[in-house]
């Protein structure tokens, strides 16, 4: 009885170190980065990803982003842009931080990402609805973003977000940070609204994604005030599902790399070699996989 | 941005093993399923962090 304990407590003790190092007799893999466990890992991700799914979609607002987003920041660090390029500044105007406003309202009820709504309204709709007689205009949009200064570095990055922040037409601003639920997730919104009302040659128009399109002069004259609702509260402490895909994809990866070490100076101890150990190949991509998720970030600007 | 230079590091990467394993003569199914189930975890764990 004793006998057959010992052999079992040995046998499970191997096994519990296959999990982790090679196999001691065929110089196996450990069962961790095995093409199985590999396979579980991709499985997790995507389980991970359609539970996410289902939430947004049954409990709207408890996933989500929350972020330090100042508009005030924003109007700054725009005008820094600006500046930098020798152009005047922008400076903030009343009517401009309305429309931004009913834009931000009219995405988060219509439920869309746009510069134009399923509705059909336009981007001028809300600038004219929130009083601002405009020669030329232009939008911004961001979501997603955790700071002030990534959003106005991704509008940089991108040429026709730049080129409609470094516009020299502009004498105003309008700036919107919003928190809403949009596709399930507790979101927040950043529009940003240009515009100028000084006389200028050609017939009005709006800068969208590096578009120059003229506003029919009817609308001018038909577009009725808007007014400005106030938001539903949203919940406060939501998850953050992005978060939570990069702990876990670090943990893997890091768990993989020490594993794929171990494997190496486990074999070159024993003097084996491997013909499938080719593990720097494996190492230099999950080292890339690590460099994306340090720099990959759920926001996006249209 | 960072997708595409995924994209590029995953290509380079099932390239050369699939040069190195067959000038070797070592390209089994397992080995080129490990590859691919390699570069398919890259790419899901940037896809859960960007949408």
């Amino acid at each position: 009885m004793v006998k057959k304990l010992k052999q079992s407590w040995y046998t499970n003790r191997v096994n519990w170190r296959n999990w982790f190092i090679p196999h001691k007799d065929t110089h196996k893999k450990a069962h961790l980065i095995s093409w199985e466990a590999i396979l579980i890992y991709v499985l997790f991700f995507i389980l991970l990803q359609v539970g996410f799914s289902i939430i947004s979609y049954t409990n709207p607002g408890v996933l989500g982003i929350s972020a330090n987003i100042d508009q005030k920041k924003l109007i700054e660090l725009t005008n820094i842009e600006r500046e930098k390029k020798g152009l005047s500044k922008v400076v903030e105007n009343e009517a401009l931080d309305k429309a931004a406003k009913l834009k931000a309202a009219n995405m988060f009820s219509e439920n869309y990402w746009a510069h134009f709504a399923p509705s059909g309204k336009t981007p001028w709709d809300f600038i004219l609805g929130a009083g601002y007689r405009f020669t030329f205009a232009g939008e911004n949009l961001a979501k997603n973003f955790y700071s002030s200064d990534e959003v106005v570095a991704a509008w940089m990055a991108s040429p026709t977000h730049r080129d409609n922040l470094l516009n020299s037409n502009y004498k105003d601003i309008g700036i919107a940070v919003e928190e809403g639920v949009l596709n399930g997730q507790k979101t927040i919104l950043i529009v940003q609204e240009f515009g100028t009302t000084d006389v200028l040659a050609g017939k009005p128009s709006v800068n969208v994604q590096g578009q120059q399109i003229s506003v029919p002069a009817k609308d001018f004259a038909s577009k009725p005030e808007l007014v400005l609702v106030a938001s539903k509260i949203v919940n406060t402490k939501s998850i953050d599902p992005y978060q939570i895909s990069k702990v876990a994809g670090f943990s893997v990866i890091f768990l993989m790399v020490i594993l794929l070490t171990l494997d190496i100076w486990v074999l070159k101890k024993r003097g084996v070699f491997r013909i499938s150990s080719h593990h720097l190949a494996h190492m230099a991509l999950l080292s890339l996989a690590v460099g994306s998720l340090l720099t990959g970030q759920p926001g996006v600007i249209l | 941005m960072i997708l595409n230079i995924l994209i590029v590091g995953i290509l380079l990467y099932l390239t050369w093993a699939l040069i190195h394993h067959r000038r070797d003569k070592s390209l089994t199914f397992t080995i080129l399923l490990e590859y691919l189930l390699t570069a398919l975890l890259s790419l899901i764990l940037l896809m859960g962090v960007v949408f």
